[in-house]
């Protein structure tokens, strides 16, 4: 093996040249996501990307149904007051929601947090199951109760 | 000896070719995968997708071709040990999610039954890059007297 100082140049060689390669690649690529811009995964065009804060007014207006597409159990621990459970995983088990779902004026599909990919899947499913009308709230359940609005559950 | 550990050397490098083939031109596609994992925030994610799989592609070059490969074998070394520790994380947090390894379109769920292979890249990593290159390789060619 050679030097310490030889491995860690030629390692920071790569990375550099790696990054220069990366960074033209992108030229080809005009639909790739923003490099420096939170990604949440391939949403399609339709569906629009909502604050807590835009999903607070939705809420309070009425007239939008809330899914929630975690699992049951993280469910019961904390939802959106009046928001419905369909899981992303047993998707098929919730037929009459999505007959509801259907006939809504407006969905909001929400998940977890940030990383989480459920609420951008469930997304995914619904617009193939012909549900219109959806937006994504990608700061999840945990944005939601940051920005202190309510919650219902066993830790409300 | 020398032949064998070049022989180990092209075969990891290999391993990383095969592995950045789909990945480099689909970063949206590679960006979900990473997102399964819930390890990288999501302002890094479209970079992390973006270089990863061009680092694997130098890597693998590197490795195949003998060519800078100390540092070759120190970046294997080190992917293979953080996606041996993602891979690990994903099976206790109980996620359901895709490997990402060597092809963006699914495949099946993170399970145990991935851990081997993973320490076995680990592990010819380990050993290339405390062994050398082997022989024949191109950094052999450039500086004979530092191999011998």
């Amino acid at each position: 093996m050679r030097s310490w100082q030889d491995t860690l140049l030629s390692m920071a060689a790569l990375l550099s040249l790696a990054v220069s390669l990366a960074l033209f690649s992108r030229i080809f690529l005009p639909e790739a996501p923003a490099l420096l811009a939170p990604y949440y995964g391939v949403v399609p065009e339709e569906v629009q990307l909502v604050s807590p804060e835009r999903a607070f007014e939705l809420y309070e207006e009425g007239g939008a149904a809330f899914v929630d597409a975690r699992e049951l159990e993280r469910y019961e621990y904390a939802h959106i007051p009046g928001a419905l459970s369909m899981p992303v995983d047993d998707f098929e088990d919730y037929k009459q929601e999505l007959i509801f779902l259907r006939t809504s004026h407006l969905v909001v599909v929400y998940c977890e947090d940030q990383e989480c990919g459920a609420s951008k899947k469930l997304v995914d499913l619904l617009i193939k199951n012909r549900v219109g009308n959806l937006v994504l709230m990608p700061e999840g359940i945990a944005g939601w109760k940051k920005a202190g609005y309510p919650v219902l559950g066993a830790t409300p | 000896m020398k032949i064998l550990i070049a022989v180990l050397r092209v075969a990891l490098g290999a391993v990383f070719l095969y592995a950045c083939a789909s990945k480099l031109f689909h970063p949206a596609e590679f960006a979900d995968m990473v997102m399964g994992y819930r390890i990288v925030p999501s302002e890094f994610l479209t970079l992390v997708a973006t270089v990863l799989p061009w680092l694997e592609l130098l890597i693998g070059l590197g490795l195949v071709f003998g060519l800078l490969s100390a540092g070759c074998a120190a970046w294997a070394t080190l992917m293979s040990s953080v996606f041996l520790v993602a891979k690990v994380s994903v099976i206790f947090r109980g996620l359901d999610v895709s490997c990402g390894c060597f092809s963006v379109n699914g495949g099946s769920s993170i399970s145990w039954a991935d851990i081997p292979a993973n320490l076995l890249l680990l592990l010819v990593a380990l050993v290339v890059w405390f062994k050398g290159p082997g022989r024949p390789a191109v950094d052999s060619l450039l500086f004979p007297k530092e191999e011998e």
